[in-house]
């Protein structure tokens, strides 16, 4: 279940990420399994995705180390989907606790997590 | 697997997208390496991460078949995001080929309605030109034109006359006319077959049988459109044409949409994440 919950918010969690800086693909990955854990190869598919809906946009920032780098910025259009996104997380998130009710209940039931 | 590998199967498998298309996914998949080499990974461990070459390959050309049936929506974009999705291993082509055909038998149905439309339209407007400019000729379908004219005068007006002629071996050719009702009955036969020909008095064709030792061709009650005629029937079609127009148009397109929606939904699939497109 956490894995179908991890792959239907990483978009979110990505907006989320851009929204704090611009970034390229690497930093994003990185930020991200720092706190979670996510499967590389799924992030630069997404990222096409999220720049075809016009979500992000990308621009190359010379580094003083090796070629060009790719960022990452998110669109106004971004930012209003990360808003709309983060809503609906919350009022889910609320949701889903409403039914499981208090902690107490569940650790009184014995319930493994 | 080494980097280099990896981004030769990578190439490898998206040969088919434009040049710049796939060279900028290589070099984005380039700089990822370089990233995670100098972050003190191997390059082993990150191909392993980035999962297989020909896995992504495919969810990327599918996604760019996708974005270009969301672009245009043509028939020829869609089965191209079904076969990528079904590469996928997302649709079962199996399933998707009977909603094709259902999507196809409808558009058929739809060009009926529409030639139906259109011979509607024809026909009111043959009518009207006929009323204004006496062309075209409605009645062309009446026999009279070609046949009241000689047969008739083979009597006195208003006698009736019966021609016949026959052969010794079973050949016969037999002309009725009937002055009172204006029927003509033409009727030629021989040992093999018969051909008849009835008129009937108000000019149309009341008969018409050809018969051999085989079989028979019997047409009867053959009308001719009056004027009005003509103009109903026209209008008929006009309306029915358009009912049918309309309503298949509105079928199909919420159909097309329907299909849509399906493709999207097995996008998500794919993609685990939701699509809240502005619509």
């Amino acid at each position: 279940m956490k894995t179908q919950l991890r792959k239907g918010t990483l978009e979110m969690c990505v907006l989320a990420v851009l929204a704090r800086q611009d970034s390229y693909v690497y930093e994003i990955v990185s930020r991200l399994a720092e706190s979670m854990q996510i499967s590389e190869g799924t992030i630069y598919p997404l990222m096409r995705r999220l720049q075809a809906d016009q979500w992000v946009l990308t621009y190359l920032t010379e580094s003083t180390t090796g070629p060009a780098r790719k960022y990452y910025s998110l669109t106004p259009s971004g930012r209003q989907m990360l808003a709309t996104m983060r809503q609906e997380w919350i009022s889910f998130v609320s949701e889903i606790n409403h039914v499981l009710g208090p902690l107490s209940d569940l650790s009184s039931t014995g319930e493994p997590k | 697997m080494s980097k280099e590998q990896f981004l030769h199967q990578l190439a490898a498998r998206l040969r088919h997208l434009p040049d710049a298309e796939r060279d900028e996914i290589l070099a984005d998949y380039r700089a990822y390496f370089d990233d995670a080499l100098s972050d003190g990974r191997s390059e082993t461990e990150v191909a392993a991460a980035l999962g297989d070459p020909e896995r992504l390959a495919r969810e990327l050309t599918a996604e760019r078949k996708f974005q270009q049936w969301e672009n245009h929506k043509t028939p020829g974009n869609l089965s191209q995001v079904l076969v990528a999705l079904a590469g996928l291993g997302v649709v079962n082509l199996l399933l998707a080929l009977p909603c094709l055909l259902v999507l196809t038998v409808l558009s058929s149905l739809w060009l009926g309605a529409l030639t139906m439309l259109l011979a509607g339209v024809l026909m009111t407007g043959s009518w009207a030109s006929n009323a204004l400019f006496g062309w075209p000729a409605l009645s062309y379908t009446r026999m009279e034109q070609t046949m009241a004219g000689p047969m008739m005068s083979g009597g006195q007006p208003g006698q009736s006359a019966h021609i016949s002629i026959s052969t010794d071996d079973g050949q016969r050719v037999l002309i009725n006319t009937d002055a009172s009702s204006g029927q003509v009955r033409v009727e030629a036969s021989n040992a093999h077959g018969q051909l008849l020909l009835e008129k009937a008095s108000d000019g149309r064709v009341a008969r018409l049988e050809a018969r051999d030792e085989q079989g028979r061709v019997h047409l009867e009650n053959l009308q001719t459109m009056s004027h009005h005629g003509v103009l109903v029937v026209g209008l008929v079609l006009m309306v029915l044409g358009a009912l049918g127009s309309f309503l298949g148009w509105k079928i199909l397109s919420a159909l097309w949409r329907a299909s849509g929606y399906w493709l999207r939904w097995q996008w998500q699939l794919v993609n685990g994440a939701p699509k809240d497109r502005p619509v």
